[in-house]
């Protein structure tokens, strides 16, 4: 497989998964935020919150500090200068399918390019009250069919395997991200363990990561700090888990290595991280910091990604202008 | 009046007989519900063109007309014998300019046209590509004018496009009117991608074993026709590459893959000879691939269609086809030319200015329907500025009559009416000439308009070349 076709198929794989986290992430602050003072509403600015742990201080500046509801929805949906905006990661998803459309079987294709063509009719007015939660469900529901129609109709060879380690790197880092919006919007938390506000907030985390009724059929215990914290980032068999999704970027290394007959210069660093994470304690993560792990992890987890990079001959990206100025079809 | 391909004076012709009991059984309300399925169907397989920097919408829809055009079997027969005998002749002719230039020392045509053509690429002199082929993709416009009246308006011999649509249009139609099909009487055009590949083999490089590795390379997908590229790569199930996945060493061209670098045996390159290698022409294009010229002249890749071609496909060398024909195969055509001045010759011009409002100017230059004059359908003003041009410039133009198109029964808002039609049918050149029974139909959607260029709104519609 060309190598450019690799790294599209990657970055599909990024950009859609990317999508649905932005999705879920504002869906846990909407819930957050209509909780009564009593039950976890928190004093600080869960949007801005939100936004911080997205990454868009630098984007916004000082604005980050006062967003309210619509500024954040704005940036963090429609806005094409947010890199990371679901409109952004759907029309990246596009224009990288379309550049490798052969790569991609035809229901995955028709996937994104249908995202991408429904995105354009949404627009921020359409998205007050109620309608929130729609797009919402939207964003999520065209995720899981590109989802589907990949793990229904491709070859599993490499292109699949590139495109869900695209999707298993982005998790870890979303997954990361969500807990830390908890960490932002509750500084210093740990110290309030069991009171009620922290109970709902914990709630609404798991509820923003579909991981509820998995957390009670797992656990069989009450939402604690500690115990979210386990299930998102120590859990095996949760999909959304940090450690899930470390094992499932591993495995797809793996098949990689099988389908191609080579070992792979990135299967070393994810196998560490993998061993690493299973080794520690939920204990042992709080003890150290929440917030420095996190980030730790989501350094980690950047790095694996450009160790894939190299090992597949990734290409530096090259500007869209490149395309322009040979358009002499006959 | 035009000549109607469907019917004239109340007769409909024996070629139209299934789609006339087809269309009186159809209500128009159903075509126009059909006519926006297909388009629906279209735009979510993302069949479309992107036209960036016009602002609104970047994906385009070209208009795609449901009521096909029908050749006969005897027709097709004069179309495939006539289309075959003009890529012979282009081929060879492409041959004779970089080889031993015996058309102009026979006097035959004259060598001062080759220094006022910019397709002519010195460096190719002296090359010879595998099975002597330059143009191995051939468009040829055709137009008619009467029952037997086809003439060919113009070569393309560079980078032809469309033939996605020939195949995606009848695939479309199959789809919405299966029934249609159903008495098997239409000849299948779903070949082309085999017929390609095929072609492609032919012509690899010699030492490059039986399974030649082949790519299709695109300038990128902003490219108004990077759908086709990408079609028809998945078609024949080769990679879709462009410049940046390509490098040549030792005058071999590589991809660059997953599991390390690939060999690339023949380069069907969608993208114009000047961005093909920046060390060969132009330096600032980073569409193109260093050293590939290198490696082509060393017999390392092929170059389909080859680095040159152009140079038989401008309007200043068509008007010598009849002479072309004539000297490599001791052939008369049998699609003749539009009858063409060069306004180079002062006879010539002195007769096109004279009849300016009545005759069609072109630049000898120009392609996709820009820079015409339509002398009939031109203001006063329009053919004066027009006029001051050519007597600026008289090598830069040609002229034709205004030829009546044929028309072709065509939905539109008001119902079913005729609209002027061309026709393009692809020739594919290698170790022999092969024509899929098809092509692409052009309409020009407005009425009275002759202009079938879809930059200029015009639309397609499925050909049909019956069995008998």
């Amino acid at each position: 497989m060309l190598s450019r076709v690799a790294e599209n198929l990657f970055w599909i794989g990024r950009y859609v998964e990317r999508a649905e986290n932005v999705a879920r992430l504002i869906d846990a602050v909407r819930r957050m935020v209509t909780l009564p003072a009593q039950f976890g509403r928190s004093t600080t600015n869960e949007w801005s919150s939100a936004l911080i742990a997205a990454g868009a201080r630098d984007q916004l500046g000082k604005e980050v500090e006062s967003a309210e509801q619509q500024i954040a929805i704005q940036h963090l949906i429609f806005d094409m200068d947010n890199p990371s905006s679901v409109k952004n990661s759907f029309t990246r998803a596009r224009e990288n399918a379309r550049a490798v459309r052969a790569a991609l079987t035809q229901e995955s294709w028709e996937a994104i390019n249908t995202a991408w063509r429904e995105m354009r009719d949404f627009t921020p007015e359409h998205v007050k009250g109620a309608q929130l939660l729609d797009l919402l469900d939207w964003i999520k529901a065209k995720s899981a069919i590109f989802r589907g129609s990949n793990y229904g109709t491709m070859m599993r060879g490499d292109g699949y395997d590139f495109i869900r380690m695209g999707a298993a790197i982005e998790r870890i880092d979303s997954t990361a991200r969500l807990l830390d919006v908890k960490y932002h919007v509750l500084l210093p938390t740990l110290q309030d363990v069991g009171s009620v506000e922290d109970h709902y907030q914990w709630l609404s985390l798991l509820q923003a990561a579909s991981a509820q009724r998995a957390y009670f059929f797992a656990t069989q215990a009450d939402v604690t700090p500690k115990g979210v914290a386990k299930f998102l980032i120590l859990n095996n068999h949760f999909p959304r888990s940090i450690v899930f999704n470390v094992r499932l970027a591993d495995a797809a290394v793996a098949d990689l290595e099988s389908f191609y007959g080579q070992p792979s210069l990135c299967r070393q660093p994810l196998s560490d991280l993998a061993n690493r994470l299973s080794s520690l304690s939920i204990d042992q993560i709080l003890n150290a910091g929440l917030h420095e792990f996190l980030t730790d992890v989501i350094e980690q987890n950047a790095k694996n990604a450009l160790h894939l990079a190299e090992a597949y001959g990734f290409a530096p990206i090259i500007g869209e202008e490149t395309g322009l100025g040979s358009d002499t079809e006959q | 009046m035009a000549f109607d391909e469907m019917q004239n004076d109340g007769q409909v012709r024996e070629a139209y007989q299934v789609l006339q009991r087809w269309l009186d059984e159809t209500h128009q309300d159903d075509l126009h519900q059909k006519r926006r399925e297909a388009e629906a169907l279209f735009r979510r397989l993302g069949i479309t063109f992107a036209v960036y920097g016009e602002g609104g919408d970047v994906d385009r829809l070209i208009p795609f007309d449901l009521i096909p055009r029908v050749f006969s079997a005897t027709e097709w027969d004069l179309i495939d014998r006539g289309v075959k005998q003009r890529a012979r002749a282009l081929n060879l002719f492409v041959k004779d300019v970089y080889g031993g230039k015996e058309i102009f020392r026979a006097g035959e045509i004259p060598e001062s046209i080759l220094a006022n053509n910019d397709a002519y690429l010195p460096l190719m002199d002296g090359v010879t590509p595998p099975a002597g082929v330059f143009t191995h993709i051939v468009g040829v416009d055709l137009v008619r004018t009467g029952p037997e009246d086809f003439f060919v308006l113009e070569d393309n011999a560079r980078t032809p496009s469309g033939v996605s649509y020939m195949l995606e249009n009848r695939e479309t139609m199959r789809r919405l009117f299966p029934d249609l099909f159903q008495s098997g009487s239409v000849r299948p055009v779903d070949g082309y991608p085999d017929l390609l590949r095929k072609t492609l083999t032919e012509v690899a490089p010699e030492g490059a074993g039986q399974y030649p590795s082949i790519v299709v390379m695109t300038p990128g997908h902003f490219n108004s026709a990077y759908y086709e590229h990408s079609f028809l790569a998945d078609e024949m199930g080769v990679p879709l590459v462009e410049g940046s996945d390509l490098f040549v060493e030792d005058d071999k061209v590589f991809m660059r893959t997953t599991t390390g670098p690939q060999p690339v045996h023949v380069i069907y390159r969608r993208i114009d000879d000047a961005f093909l290698d920046p060390e060969a022409f132009r330096p600032d294009s980073a569409l193109g691939v260093p050293g590939l010229m290198r490696a082509y002249r060393a017999g390392g890749v092929t170059i389909v269609n080859a680095p040159g071609t152009g140079v038989c496909d401008d309007k200043a060398i068509y008007c010598y086809m009849p002479e072309i024909t004539r000297f490599y195969l001791g052939e008369e055509m049998i699609l003749p030319n539009v009858p063409t001045w060069r306004c180079s010759e002062p006879d010539a011009l002195a007769h096109v200015m004279d009849n300016i409002a009545d005759l069609v100017l072109k630049e000898v230059h120009g392609s996709g329907g820009y820079g015409m004059l339509i002398g009939p359908a031109a203001t006063k003003a329009e053919i004066d500025a027009y006029a001051d041009r050519v007597r600026a410039d008289p090598k830069a133009f040609i002229a034709q009559p205004t030829l009546a198109l044929s028309t072709s029964p065509t939905l539109v808002e008001a119902g079913i009416a005729p609209r002027h039609v061309d026709f393009r049918p692809f020739a594919l050149v290698g170790k022999q000439v092969r024509l899929t029974p098809g092509g692409l139909t052009r309409v020009a959607m407005r009425e009275g308009s002759l202009v079938v260029n879809s930059s200029q709104g015009g639309g397609v519609k499925d050909t049909w070349v019956l069995t008998s």
